[in-house]
């Protein structure tokens, strides 16, 4: 219980990852019109030279998708492997199976080191080795030293082709998945983003969680975890990434060598219904706090998308207008922001507040969005926004494991690696009349949720824009 | 004055074959003549900076009036000032700069940082100088952030874990909670006045109690230039630490068990000690208290095994935490509700054996040095978090604390970790709370029953509940 208190409350820059989604950094933008993924179902036969562009080289190696970027001297290396499909591949029965298996994958053990070995391994290699399941794909993710790069990329092979899943391992790992969804709901900001989410994704297969739920936790058996992997294992789902200073064509060569003879199979990320956003709504949580916390979805670009970069800067601008309307110069609450929720294929909009005055922030939070739909933003602060943005980029990209993260979301929800590298142009060419078309097109529609004295709420306020 | 000392940052050196990284990185060390201290490291892979000060003070200076005063000065670091009249043209400079920025609070820290591209070198050292030596404390910003940051006080409200750690903290710091309460009293920060940040401001936030830590894309010998020309002006004062004593924390009274009633489904405990300082005659023992903490909380070890994989508690973490004025050893455990006497149990017996010779393999202990190491390292990839570990180190302990760090973590011995459990642990007053549902204390579970678990007797309050816990 080390508690570091007391944080300046941060402008989170349209960046943020909800209860679901690991905390990861910034995600970058997608360009216009994007073909699907160079690994979709790929026809077998050789495998075409790798390209190399600067710093970063690519190549399919049996179906595999392999992206490397190379950075001299970095004394840390990171090596992702990424299994496309996540809800695609549960239902709501068995949600949870995935994430399970990941997390039991990494930390389990492998058929030739048992957990301990394993673990003892690791650290003396000085490396990571962490699994998790997430909306649309999973990932195994490995930091390692440069030095120990290879022991450490074996290790991820085995976790990948040869996990031990002991079943000790995932009653552990099942009993800490279920605590986690009990601190969820004991949590106010776990539980108002279960309401949105309910809200949000009712019908859809975002419905079911990559944690799944108690009642499927609990009815998880350990016996199918190894058959759910077996499954998982066919080269047309797999992306690795990897960044450091490691040679590409090495790593070219252990992904081959590791997974190339694995089943190609025939996957394609089967296309996933939109997100509805038809008509305003509200749903609201009793629960007697001392503030009230409040949250609003609204729609917003999909990664291929012309617009998704321009609305990555204006809900940045919208987020730092809301800090000064409503935090700085009326001190109505201490935490408000506005983000793009990026992990999903189809991203979202959120605009989020705590206050013991509910309806008079939102009425701020509101009129800024008008605001921004009937004014032209001045050069000089959008000029700022875009600035403080590209900062944002460049910290995101200090580590190997950023770098890759960065790489690999670029393919996995737009389809090309390169759109993490068009970012810093893209945000430049942004205009105010773009910041102006966004915001009434997508400021709105607003599906919100409370969780506080319900009573205090003016729901039409809420439901209005 | 310029010297060179040496940064721990030993990049996963340890055997491993030789790299460049694997070196430990110089940190470059240079004190202007108002005695402020600038420490740069030098990053280039990225062109970015962070300008980063770090002022020694927090809770530690705070009674009962000035309680979490630290903290809202540290809200008002980010209004008007000499350059910038309000918090709008601050504002809208920062987003000039491109700044990333933040600020923290805590007992014996309070750190401010601006990230940015390197172009903006000149320009980030003097917003922070203006920043750091030239607040306005405009009463009307003044009195709105006061309101702000009880807002912060409503959200720590709602969350059951800060209602434990608050309760224990308030007790194994009996006699002055509010020297290790950053957070403060909603009273305290309402009651808080201009003149208060003043007095606050003249004693701490002076050049000779602060550091300034540049780090990434510059050449030091810049930044020392800049640091002589900017910072000339913010003027020196009297050691505010000779000037005002802190009062020494008297040692626990007696072991307490407390019962933290939350809505919340497993219970979670928090079983404190007061540990070792990190200057001073007992700074030996902090190594093997880092050490320990890293050697328990290894997914293979003994421990986790006994408690965890044996399916007796859902997590358990035994952490110190490094500071100069008495860092807490703490256990901390969690339990689903039917398994409560099983896991406390468990956990408290555990704790002698960890002094055991076979407890530990001596292939664990040189893991466990190693992913310490590792682990440093990592902390110090981005600009920032080397920014932030800099002055860290300067604030809970010394830089040359930092520098010596990891010989002395390579030094520590079994015997080190038994003398360490024997000092501050095995036998010694501790607080237990515990945060559990009302359903789980309605089936029994009281201060006295877990009390007995934890070899603690407590009086029965007249309407305990009855019965044992399950």
């Amino acid at each position: 219980m080390k508690r570091s208190l007391a944080c300046l409350a941060t402008l989170a820059l349209a960046l943020a990852a909800c209860a679901d989604e690991p905390q990861r950094p910034p995600l970058m933008p997608s360009s216009p019109p994007v073909p699907p993924p160079p690994s979709t179902a790929a026809a077998a036969g050789p495998d075409p030279a790798p390209v190399v562009d600067g710093d970063v080289t690519t190549a399919s190696v049996s179906g595999i998708t392999v992206i490397v970027q190379r950075v001299p001297g970095a004394a840390f290396a990171a090596g992702q492997l990424y299994v496309r499909g996540g809800t695609r591949n549960w239902t709501a029965q068995n949600a949870g199976i995935e994430q399970l298996a990941f997390r039991v994958a990494a930390t389990g053990g492998t058929k030739t080191l048992e957990k301990t070995a394993f673990s003892r391994r690791l650290a003396a290699l000085g490396a990571n080795i962490s699994g998790d399941a997430r909306n649309d794909f999973s990932g195994l993710y490995m930091k390692a030293p440069v030095s120990a790069w290879d022991d450490a990329f074996a290790l991820l092979a085995d976790v990948f082709q040869q996990p031990a899943l002991p079943a000790s391992e995932i009653e552990v790992a099942r009993t800490q998945a279920l605590a986690q969804l009990h601190h969820e709901q004991e949590d106010p900001e776990g539980q108002l983003w279960t309401l949105e989410r309910k809200q949000l994704f009712t019908g859809h297969p975002y419905a079911n969680r990559p944690i799944g739920t108690i009642d499927s936790m609990t009815a998880l058996k350990a016996e199918d975890l190894g058959p759910y992997l077996d499954k998982l294992r066919e080269t047309s789902r797999l992306v690795f990434v990897a960044a450091g200073d490691v040679d590409p064509a090495h790593v070219i060569d252990q992904v081959r060598k590791a997974y190339g003879s694995l089943p190609r199979g025939s996957y394609a990320d089967t296309p996933l219904p939109p997100i509805s956003f038809a008509t305003p709504h509200i749903v609201l949580q009793d629960r007697k706090l001392p503030t009230n916390y409040c949250e609003a979805a609204f729609p917003a670009p999909r990664w291929s998308d012309p617009d998704w970069v321009t609305g990555l800067v204006a809900i940045s601008g919208y987020s730092w207008r809301l800090w000064q309307e409503v935090r700085t110069k009326r001190n109505l609450t201490y935490a408000v922001n506005a983000y793009v929720n990026q992990s999903f294929q189809y991203p979202f909009g959120m605009m989020t507040v705590s206050a013991v005055d509910p309806n008079t922030a939102m009425h701020v939070m509101l009129d800024e969005a008008k605001r921004m739909q009937n004014e032209p933003m001045p050069d000089q602060e959008l000029a700022g926004f875009k600035s403080v943005y590209l900062t944002g980029y460049l910290t995101g990209h200090e580590t190997p494991d950023g770098l890759a993260y960065s790489l690999a979301d670029a393919q996995l929800y737009g389809g090309d690696w390169h759109m993490a590298r068009t970012l810093p142009d893209r945000v430049r060419a942004v205009t105010a009349a773009d910041i102006q078309t966004f915001a009434k097109k997508y400021l709105g529609h607003l599906q919100a949720a409370v969780v506080g004295d319900s009573s205090k709420i003016d729901q039409a306020l809420f439901t209005s824009l | 004055m310029r010297t060179h000392i040496l940064l721990s940052l030993t990049a996963a050196a340890l055997a491993l074959p030789a790299t460049a990284q694997a070196a430990p990185v110089p940190l470059v060390h240079h004190v202007c003549p108002d005695g402020l201290e600038v420490v740069v490291s030098e990053m280039h892979a990225t062109p970015l900076i962070t300008v980063e000060v770090g002022v020694h003070e927090g809770a530690m200076t705070e009674d009962d009036k000035f309680n979490g005063l630290s903290h809202l000065y540290e809200h008002m670091f980010f209004k008007g000032n000499a350059a910038q009249p309000d918090q709008t043209a601050y504002m809208q400079r920062l987003r000039s700069l491109g700044m990333e920025f933040n600020g923290t609070t805590d007992t014996e820290r309070v750190n401010y940082f601006f990230t940015t591209t390197s172009d903006h070198l000149a320009d980030g050292m003097t917003f922070m100088r203006d920043a750091i030596a030239t607040p306005l404390f405009d009463p009307k910003e003044f009195e709105r952030e006061r309101v702000v940051v009880t807002g912060e006080i409503d959200r720590n409200e709602s969350e059951p874990s800060y209602h434990l750690w608050h309760s224990v903290e308030q007790h194994v710091f009996w006699k002055y909670p509010t020297r290790k309460d950053a957070l403060g009293k909603r009273s305290s920060v309402l009651g808080a006045t201009v003149d208060m940040m003043r007095t606050i401001q003249k004693r701490y936030y002076v050049p000779n109690n602060s550091i300034l830590v540049v780090t990434g894309d510059v050449k030091a010998d810049d930044v020392f230039a800049m640091a002589d020309k900017i910072y000339t002006g913010w003027a020196k004062a009297d050691d505010p630490f000779k000037k005002f004593p802190l009062p020494e924390h008297p040692p626990i009274r007696a072991s307490e068990v407390l019962l933290i009633p939350q809505p919340v489904e497993d219970l979670t405990g928090a079983m404190v000690w007061m540990g070792p300082n990190s200057v001073g005659p007992t700074a030996k023992d902090t190594y093997a208290a880092d050490l320990l903490s890293q050697l328990t909380g290894d997914p293979g070890s003994r421990f986790q095994k006994t408690l965890v994989d044996s399916g007796l508690c859902v997590g358990v973490g035994l952490s110190y935490s490094t500071q100069r004025h008495t860092g807490n050893i703490e256990l901390d455990i969690e339990a689903t509700p039917d398994k409560v006497d099983a896991c406390v149990a468990a956990a408290v017996a555990e704790l002698p054996k960890l002094k055991s010779a076979d407890y530990f393999a001596d292939e664990e202990l040189k893991n466990a040095v190693h992913r310490i190491e590792v682990g440093r390292a990592l902390s110090r990839e981005t600009s920032g978090g080397r920014a932030h570990s800099i002055t860290w180190a300067w604030t809970f302990s010394t830089l040359d604390y930092d520098a010596g760090y990891e010989a002395n973590l390579e030094a520590v011995t079994r015997d080190g970790i038994g003398g360490l459990l024997d000092r501050w642990v095995l036998g010694k007053p501790f607080v237990l709370g515990a945060m559990a549902s009302q359903k789980t204390l309605d089936g029994g579970l009281t201060e006295e029953h877990l009390g007995k678990l934890v070899g603690v007797t407590v009086k029965p309050k007249a309407a305990a509940a009855k019965g044992g816990a399950k």
